[in-house]
């Protein structure tokens, strides 16, 4: 009963952002100075007028506000300005699983890295391993994206020729650039894990399991692992996000087209239909992660669970 | 054959700053089913003393320089962590002063209690887990078929301790450390813990070595008692000759801070100063500073010697001189 009114609760609150989120972009947007139609060359005035009125772009903007909110309520995301004869729905279909591919398979490699260097640095403190481990660390945070996907590319797709060094053709494209972002994500769960795993090894209550007889190994994944996870579980939901939505520079990097490509040409080229159009599909994105998050969160802590009962 | 002999600790910690001398030559044993008090202040090695034997100490910075702990036969010192880990929790448990802190938040009552059951023992998960049932009841936790499913913040500080006392001795173990086991609690609960674990320790012929500030805890529980200062110990005696007769002017100081003892209305007795710095302990008696007697102390080490039969106390002619420290005015705060 309580978990049914927690997640209805949760859904109004997400539903309310969402608006929030939609009008203030919407706002935000049309306030931005140009407009779609200003080009390098510049268009006849009663042209432009006439591509306005088509997009109905020369109503007063509350209209359109109005408008724009009543076909999203019946779905319909309206046209891309910039990608002629497309819909906006169109255009987050086709880019969206590329990006979500991507993304995800960046937190797969971010967590497959993190976690375990974190911990193996945690469990020994102050040693080679420790150094060695958060050396590699800062230096995944340290270069950027921009320098390590070119060098990915290099070695694994031309050097080694295991994958294609650009374009999405092969079910294997995900990799490299999964690979780049999980470097930089790893480094910083690295940090995280170490630090969080610390804070819990340092506990008075892994002493009494020390007391116990319980071997290391068991310590710190019977003992501290749920605890000292938790710092990296916060940085899910906002990890996510940068993932699926900051992947822009990698999808330049491997010529790759995906939503973070549109996400920026949109915003440049004030194709005001595909701006709001991607914000509202990023905003669902991270609003259903962060619940996801919330959730994992009181599934591991007892002390969450009982607070909320 | 005593059940634990241990002789002439010396752990060190060897830290940027220097050599800290926590344990620095200590000898005491315990027979079977006996009981033992290590007294002191915060910083005086009590805990590190019996840390160090289960290598609970981290090391580094902390090394055990010399010695020997036979327990039972065998040297505590030089079984190494594999060895000691099958000693741990097994033959030799542990309890802690502060109980809100000691049990793993993440995890249920039953996989604490049942652990050492499962690590240690033949037992499979059911009989453990009625084992762990049967252990709660007999520590006085109600309803325990229910309570042992729960966590550890559905329980009180003193509930807490109880089940700290129920999973250290589940496996009957032949000596339990408690290091200040009442400190964190309430007076009323500290007498109800102590008392428990007198009864545990009827019941299973348990000994048990306790670690405390508290000289009336001692008086209450222990069969014997060291004193502790600076990584030494200063006087040793049975409880009840040692509080009728107490040799050492710091066994002498630290019965008259027993609020208890002391007159109505008037400020409370404290001792002097704080405990030296053990990276720069004074040559000699280290007491000498803190003294009320000034003249006469030693400037090498005292020994520590049997001043009448069975009653050692550090032999230094000025703090074992009776000055009723109680009753000279420079010492009242």
């Amino acid at each position: 009963m309580d978990q049914t009114r927690y997640i209805l609760s949760r859904l109004g609150q997400s539903l309310l952002a969402l608006f929030c989120i939609i009008t203030i972009t919407f706002f935000i947007a049309r306030l931005a100075p140009g407009g779609p139609f200003n080009d390098d060359k510049a268009v006849p005035a009663h042209i432009q007028a006439k591509m306005e009125a088509y997009y109905g772009l020369d109503k007063p903007l509350p209209v359109q506000y109005i408008k724009y909110i009543g076909n999203l309520l019946t779905g319909d995301f309206g046209s891309s300005f910039g990608n002629k004869g497309f819909t906006v729905a169109e255009v987050i279909a086709q880019g969206a699983p590329i990006s979500l591919a991507i993304g995800l398979g960046g937190l797969l490699f971010a967590l497959a890295i993190g976690i375990p260097l974190g911990t193996l640095a945690a469990s020994r403190k102050n040693t080679k391993t420790d150094y060695f481990s958060m050396s590699f660390a800062m230096l995944g945070i340290c270069i950027p994206t921009f320098v390590v996907g070119p060098l990915l590319a290099i070695f694994f797709g031309l050097r080694l020729g295991w994958f294609n060094a650009w374009g999405w053709f092969q079910p294997t494209d995900w990799i490299l650039p999964s690979l780049t972002l999980g470097i930089y994500y790893g480094a910083y769960i690295a940090r995280l894990t170490r630090g969080g795993m610390l804070e819990i090894l340092g506990q008075d209550y892994i002493r009494t399991a020390r007391a116990k007889g319980v071997s290391q190994f068991n310590i710190l994944f019977g003992h501290a692992f749920r605890g000292g996870i938790i710092p990296v579980v916060n940085f899910l939901g906002p990890a996510l996000a940068g993932l699926i939505s900051g992947s822009f520079v990698v999808e330049t990097i491997f010529g790759l087209d995906g939503l973070g490509q549109h996400f920026i040409t949109a915003a440049t080229n004030r194709d005001y239909p595909l701006i709001l159009g991607t914000v509202f599909f990023y905003a669902v994105l991270i609003i259903t992660v962060n619940f996801l998050v919330d959730l994992l969160q009181v599934w591991l802590n007892p002390r969450l669970r009982a607070a909320r009962a | 054959m005593p059940l634990l002999d241990v002789k002439d600790l010396k752990v060190h910690f060897h830290t940027r700053e220097g050599i800290v001398r926590a344990v620095d030559g200590v000898s005491f044993s315990l027979e079977k089913g006996g009981t033992l008090g290590i007294v002191g202040e915060s910083g005086s090695g009590k805990s590190v003393t019996c840390y160090s034997l289960l290598g609970l100490i981290p090391m580094p910075p902390g090394r055990i320089e010399g010695g020997t702990a036979h327990f039972d036969g065998t040297d505590l010192l030089q079984l190494g962590e594999s060895g000691l880990r099958k000693v741990r929790g097994k033959r030799i448990s542990m309890i802690f002063q502060d109980p809100m802190t000691c049990l793993n938040p993440f995890l249920k009552i039953k996989d604490q209690l049942i652990e050492p059951l499962l690590l240690h023992t033949d037992t499979n998960k059911t009989d453990a887990l009625k084992e762990a049932i049967k252990a709660l009841g007999d520590v006085g936790i109600r309803d325990p078929e229910k309570t042992v499913h729960a966590y550890p913040h559905e329980f009180s500080g003193g509930m807490r301790q109880r089940v700290m006392i129920a999973m250290a001795l589940i496996t009957k173990p032949e000596l339990l450390i408690a290091d200040e086991p009442t400190t964190a609690l309430d007076v009323t609960i500290q007498k109800q813990v102590l008392d428990l674990i007198k009864d545990r320790q009827k019941a299973l012929g348990t000994a048990v070595i306790f670690i405390t500030h508290d000289l009336a805890v001692v008086s209450e529980v222990c069969d014997h008692v060291n004193v502790m200062y600076a990584g030494r110990f200063v006087e040793s005696a049975p409880t009840d000759v040692l509080f009728k007769s107490p040799a050492h002017a710091y066994t002498r100081a630290l019965q008259a801070s027993i609020p208890a003892l002391q007159e109505k209305g008037k400020p409370l007795y404290t001792i002097p100063g704080a405990p030296p710095n053990l990276l720069a302990l004074p040559k000699g008696c280290t007491f000498a500073p803190r003294a009320a007697v000034k003249d006469g102390h030693l400037d090498t080490q005292p020994p520590f010697a049997e001043i009448k039969p069975g009653h050692f106390a550090q032999n230094c002619p000025a703090c074992l001189k009776i000055s009723e420290p109680q009753m000279s005015k420079d010492l009242i705060l």
